[in-house]
């Protein structure tokens, strides 16, 4: 029907407001006008401090939140949240219309060329968006946005010899749901509405590439080379990446936009707690990013650096996992003891310096729509634990292994979790993997079955944008796999091998509702979170902020751009002054 | 001599291939699936099962041994599990930095040791010389993370003389002295005793007396006679000190964010990396057991008594 | 990095032959470094053993309201027998138990490891000295070959495989760091073999294994024993670089390594955090090389005596 189009739109954007109230500007309100530079300067250096060094460049392979911060910088997508706010604005397409079926979007691309001189085409953006989709591509994200392009199920049907796979980097076959209308239009039509299209366009798995840059580095790009030189139309250039060292930008002068005031961007990785403290102290680097607990107490401790501490709320829920699908922890009064038993306000006190909020229900962080303000899940309570510890049949205590990414604040997280676990008669062995392989081999095969590499450990998980069904879809819910009901293809972060029929069913339905039932989503979102409260897949721990020293000579003093719950930083706005 | 040259590079090899082949053996009996760590989060098993193709890494181990012998040929080391580079340009990086510090440590080590042993020994008994010989116990005593972190604490921290940690290229001298020094306090003491050891052992044999009593100055019987000779037990440990140098300085370099040989093994351990830290065991056994020749050699040029034929 | 290697220091280890008992003892206990460190060593012992009666807190309890102002954090030392008398670490938990625990686990490894060297160490040289031939050939070049062997790696191996433990780290230690152990036993073996006793034991038929029982054995076991003893603090100081980098003890048990690698974070906040662990491996690596300092001088007089001018 007419109009519905723009009732949709509507509806999308009313809730994305009201959401990014929740988020607030507190930020604001805390940043003291001494603590940021009030006078915009031209050129020099900006120096931020990462602990792990960046994932990847690549579109393709894209599926973190820090590499999210570089290659924003590099890249633009057709379309973008608005600078201060939740709202999708253009990007790369200048404007667009949506047909009235729903299916249907038709972008106007303005003049814009890549860093290289080249200029960005509609080709590009089929090329780019192609790609990702490409069965041999093995994009973690672009399922998760894409699948609903026309073409897409299709593309994952090919055989192994088909160039989806053989040349999948450098000549895709190109999704048949796009269409190249002129140089600078292009169409996407989809298999059936989907309400935050828009928004998983402006995801950088959908970052526009050069096709002519990409395809220099093989018909498969077997050594990860491209994203060593990744080139992007965005305000900054890549001029060099050391790997775990140092990752540099330089302002991109052909940028379309407007241009930034920095001329160069360093992203430092690596480097130890006691030196970040000390060259921030000194203004050598001027920015810290989620700073180690050690970090942020150093600069508490410090009443100079404590005003340049600022937290923004983030839709950002850390837990653990126990393997659901066998033994031990296929029984519920073991996982619910395991809760019980863990003191959550002395965690977030002791491991995170305080940086939490306790997690009320469990997996709704409070910026998300459908979050309940209720008491924690499983109160701290020894003796209730070692009730259903017996209950559970482990009446004499039970060791098991406790995997966790390998850096300290996971570390300290651990410490307290087997501390307080040992109190019930549980004895826990940590074993920290690196996070390149932790990430790796805690989640479940695309193709299907279980993740089993670790029966018990440590996730989080970062909101992509603040819809619930971003946090439903990717940790908790399992299908059946197509072919072979028996096979449960399970979510893609779904750490804990959780399935409940009745979980799925309910997220399910509340994905398909349009926005304009919102109200009945979050409700049925609701009921599944209680359920996945009741049986305790996870070990509940907390809801994170995000936070980040800002040395005073950085400027200006909005928060949003250091902070942004979903564009990380904004560093076309930003200038270091003296 | 040149036999036993030719006979000693001929075990070299021998030696390296045996140690590859412990090392790789060994790495390759852990339990983790490389391919997929290779192919990252989400990885289908088709894409896995290429990786297992493309780096042979379904192949039995004998087999993979030979490929990589094959390629290490053509200095091809394979690529980085973990950053996807090729091993040979991330060495390429790291061994300069890594031998900047190794020679500046070997420079502070040899400034402060050399002369120290000399002296005490030519004053054996004495006040200083006592404190000399605590000092370098104490040097000997403690582990270099030890020596890093005081170091850290009081010429960085507390005198501010010193930036904490980093690398910086050389015109900046100022980052490599504490990390130097830091390595550099244990091999001073142990080559101010060895050398105070081995002078006062010489000192004493027969052909030095026959130089006190054809009436030599003492510099010349000291300078000619003893230390000459004295440089045979310091030129063994100074083979062993430089070769363990180059394939270690792990902890120094994690402490002072020296990203050097033993920053890219500490962080490939945890990952455990294959190609990468064969590469680094590649390098470090070469270097050790090169100084050992060319220590054996250095024999044969001071102590005429030496010969190989 | 290389596997533990204990230094052994320059001179023969043998108690000389003339002289007895009695002036052995007296010459030393007359060295000025025997008492100061058999004093520190028992001292050391000491806490160590009682560790579990001195400990003033549990040493993996955490307390989660100490620390300083509304961010928690350490706590500096606050000098009473009531509270923490050394402060706590970064997640609350009692600093001086923590510390004497260390000393526990830190002896335990450095103990047993070197007793299992040496017994391997033992077992390799005595065969390849008394058999000789190619039996000694291949021994020593597999001990020549295994001097490079991958040590992290295999401890990375086992622990991957089994689980890391105290018992690990001390048996993979042990089981690895042999080999000087073994040259050095082969060279007393050889040296004893020339004895005209033991071939006239050979001539009258005597057995092999009886010649080896009632004749080598009493005259080498005493230098490799004190040769083994040596390599204790060597192996303390491992441990403790080992924990340093991540891959000693587990947790909760704690380790110097552990406290000064943990503590280092904290410099700029809390640097006795630091500072106490060192001060503790210093106390024990100082007063085992001061004995060992004494026994040498006692073996080897030389080091004593006064030059010439």
């Amino acid at each position: 029907m007419k109009g519905k189009g723009l009732l949709i739109a509507v509806a999308g954007i009313v809730t994305l407001a009201m959401s990014f109230a929740a988020f607030g500007s507190s930020g604001a309100a805390s940043a003291a006008s001494s603590a940021f530079s009030s006078k915009a300067v031209r050129g020099g250096t900006l120096t931020v401090s990462y602990i792990n060094d960046f994932a990847t460049l690549d579109p393709a392979q894209w599926d973190d939140a820090q590499s999210l911060a570089a290659m924003q910088q590099i890249y633009d997508t057709l379309v973008e949240y608005k600078e201060n706010s939740d709202q999708i604005g253009p990007g790369l397409a200048q404007s667009w219309t949506v047909s009235a079926d729903n299916l249907t979007y038709t972008f106007k691309l303005r003049n814009a060329v890549f860093s290289n001189g080249h200029p960005v085409t509609a080709q590009d953006v089929d090329f780019s968006l192609s790609r990702v989709c490409q069965p041999g591509a093995n994009s973690p994200y672009a399922g998760f946005s894409y699948s609903d392009i026309v073409g897409y199920s299709q593309l994952q049907q090919e055989p192994k010899t088909s160039a989806a796979y053989t040349s999948w980097n450098s000549k895709p076959m190109l999704l048949s749901g796009i269409k190249v209308l002129g140089p600078h239009s292009l169409s996407i039509t989809l298999v059936h509405p989907e309400a935050y299209f828009l928004n998983d366009l402006a995801l950088y798995v959908g970052a526009i590439t050069d096709p002519a840059v990409v395809a220099k580095y093989g018909p498969q790009d077997k050594n990860n080379a491209y994203e060593e030189h990744a080139v992007g139309s965005g305000p900054f250039e890549l001029q060099s990446w050391v790997h775990n060292q140092k990752l540099t930008l330089v302002a991109n002068p052909k940028y379309w936009g407007p241009k930034p005031y920095l001329a160069k961007v360093v992203f430092l990785v690596g480097l130890s707690d006691q030196t970040q403290e000390e060259m921030f102290q000194k203004g050598q680097i001027q920015i810290i990013e989620e700073p180690d607990t050690a970090v942020y107490q150093y600069a508490m401790a410090n009443p100079t650096l404590a005003k340049d501490y600022h937290t923004a709320p983030m839709n950002w829920v850390l837990y653990g996992y126990f393997d659901c699908s066998k033994p031990p922890f296929n029984n519920v009064y073991l996982r619910q003891a395991l809760n019980y038993a863990l003191d959550k306000p002395e965690l977030i006190k002791v491991a995170v310096g305080g940086r939490g909020v306790v997690p009320s229900d469990g997996v709704l962080p409070p910026g998300m729509p459908a979050y309940q303000n209720t008491t924690e899940p499983y109160p701290y309570n020894v003796a209730k634990a070692k009730q259903l510890l017996a209950k559970a049949g482990y009446a004499n205590g039970l060791s098991f292994k406790f995997y966790i990414p390998a850096d300290t604040q996971d570390q300290s997280m651990a410490d307290v979790i087997q501390q307080d676990w040992k109190q019930i008669g549980v004895n826990i062995q940590i074993v920290p993997v690196s996070t390149s392989i932790y990430w790796t081999q805690a989640s479940p095969p695309a193709t299907g079955g279980p993740q089993t590499s670790y029966d018990a450990g440590d996730a989080g998980w970062m909101q992509d944008y603040p819809d619930p069904s971003d946090f439903f879809s990717n940790l908790l819910t399992g299908s059946p796999a197509p072919g072979n009901a028996s096979q449960i293809v399970y979510a893609s972060s779904n750490e804990a091998n959780y399935n409940n029929a009745q979980v799925d069913q309910l997220v399910n339905e509340a994905n398909t509702l349009p926005p304009s039932q919102d109200q009945k989503r979050w409700q049925l979102y609701d009921q599944a979170q209680k359920i996945v409260e009741q049986e305790a897949p996870w070990l509940f721990e907390y809801f994170s902020l995000q936070d980040a020293l800002v040395y005073p000579t950085v400027g200006p003093s909005n928060l949003n751009l250091y902070l942004h719950p979903i564009k990380q930083m904004q560093l076309q706005y930003v200038w270091v002054g003296k | 001599m040149t036999n036993y040259v030719l006979r000693r590079l001929g075990w070299v090899v021998v030696t390296l291939v045996g140690i590859m082949l412990i090392n790789f053996i060994v790495m390759h009996l852990l339990p983790i699936n490389y391919a997929k760590v290779i192919a990252g989060t989400h990885a289908s098993a088709v894409t896995i099962h290429e990786i297992d193709v493309n780096y042979a890494l379904d192949k039995p181990i004998w087999y993979q041994f030979l490929l990589y012998m094959r390629q290490l040929v053509t200095l091809n080391l394979g690529y980085s599990y973990q950053l996807h580079l090729p091993v040979t340009q991330m060495l390429a990086a790291a061994i300069p930095k890594t031998f900047y510090l190794a020679i500046v440590a070997v420079i502070f080590e040899l400034a402060i040791g050399i002369p120290t042993g000399i002296w005490t020994s030519r004053h054996p008994g004495g006040a200083l010389d006592s404190l000399v010989i605590a000092g370098s116990l104490v040097g000997v005593s403690l582990p270099t993370f030890a020596v890093g972190s005081l170091l850290l604490y009081i010429f960085s921290f507390r005198l501010g003389w010193f930036p904490l940690g980093g690398f910086a290229p050389l015109p900046h001298v100022g980052y490599v002295v504490l990390p130097a020094l830091s390595y550099a306090i244990t091999g001073a003491a142990y080559y101010t005793r060895l050398l105070r050891s081995a002078m006062l052992d010489i000192g004493d044999a027969d052909y030095v007396r026959t130089a006190w009593a054809k009436g030599l100055s003492t510099n010349r019987v000291v300078m000619r006679h003893v230390f000459r000779n004295a440089l045979i037990p310091m030129v063994t440990f100074f083979g062993l000190d430089f070769g363990g140098l180059l394939g270690g300085l792990l902890v120094t370099e994690s402490i002072f964010d020296w990203p050097g040989i033993g920053a890219m093994t500490y962080r490939a351990i945890p990952v455990i990396d294959v190609p990468t830290l064969l590469g680094v065991v590649l390098f470090a056994s070469f270097a050790i057991v090169t100084m050992n020749l060319i220590v054996d050699v250095c024999y044969a040029v001071l102590d005429p008594r030496i010969s190989y034929s | 990095m290389a596997s533990p290697e204990p230094l052994a220091p320059s001179g023969a280890l043998a108690v000389p032959a003339t002289g007895g008992r009695r002036s052995y003892w007296r010459k030393l206990s007359s060295h000025p470094f025997f008492w100061p460190g058999a004093s520190l060593v028992t001292l050391v012992l000491l806490v160590a053993l009682l560790a579990p009666e001195i400990a003033p807190h549990p040493y993996w309890q955490i307390y989660p309201n100490s620390g300083l102002g509304p961010t928690g954090g350490p706590l500096p030392p606050q000098w009473s027998l009531r509270g923490f008398f050394l402060g706590t670490d970064w997640l609350g938990r009692d600093v001086l138990s923590r510390l004497v625990w260390s000393a526990r686990i830190s002896l335990q490894v450095g103990i047993f490891a070197s007793a299992i060297s040496g017994a391997v160490g033992l077992l390799i040289g005595l065969v390849s000295g008394y058999f000789g031939g190619w039996v000694d050939m291949v021994l020593m070049r597999f001990t020549d070959i295994m001097m490079g062997f991958p040590f992290l790696f295999f401890l990375i191996l086992v622990i991957a495989l089994i689980g890391p433990s105290v018992e690990v780290i001390y048996m993979s230690m042990g089981l690895l760091s042999w080999q000087s152990i073994a040259r050095f036993t082969r060279g007393q073996v050889l040296s004893v073999r020339r004895e005209t006793y033991v071939d006239a034991a050979a001539a009258v038929g005597g057995s092999r294994s009886r010649i080896i029982l009632r004749h080598i054995m009493p005259n080498i076991i005493t230098p490799v024993v004190v040769l083994a003893s040596l390599s204790i603090s060597g192996n303390i100081i491992y441990e403790s670089t080992l924990s340093f980098l991540g891959i000693g003890v587990p947790d909760p048990i704690p380790s110097w390594g552990k406290m000064v690698s943990g503590g280092l974070s904290y410099l700029m906040v809390d640097p006795t955090l630091v500072l106490f662990p060192i001060l503790a491996i210093s106390i024990t690596t100082i007063g085992f090389n001061l004995l060992a300092e004494a026994f040498n001088a006692t073996a080897n007089p030389r080091s004593q005596r006064r030059g010439r001018r």
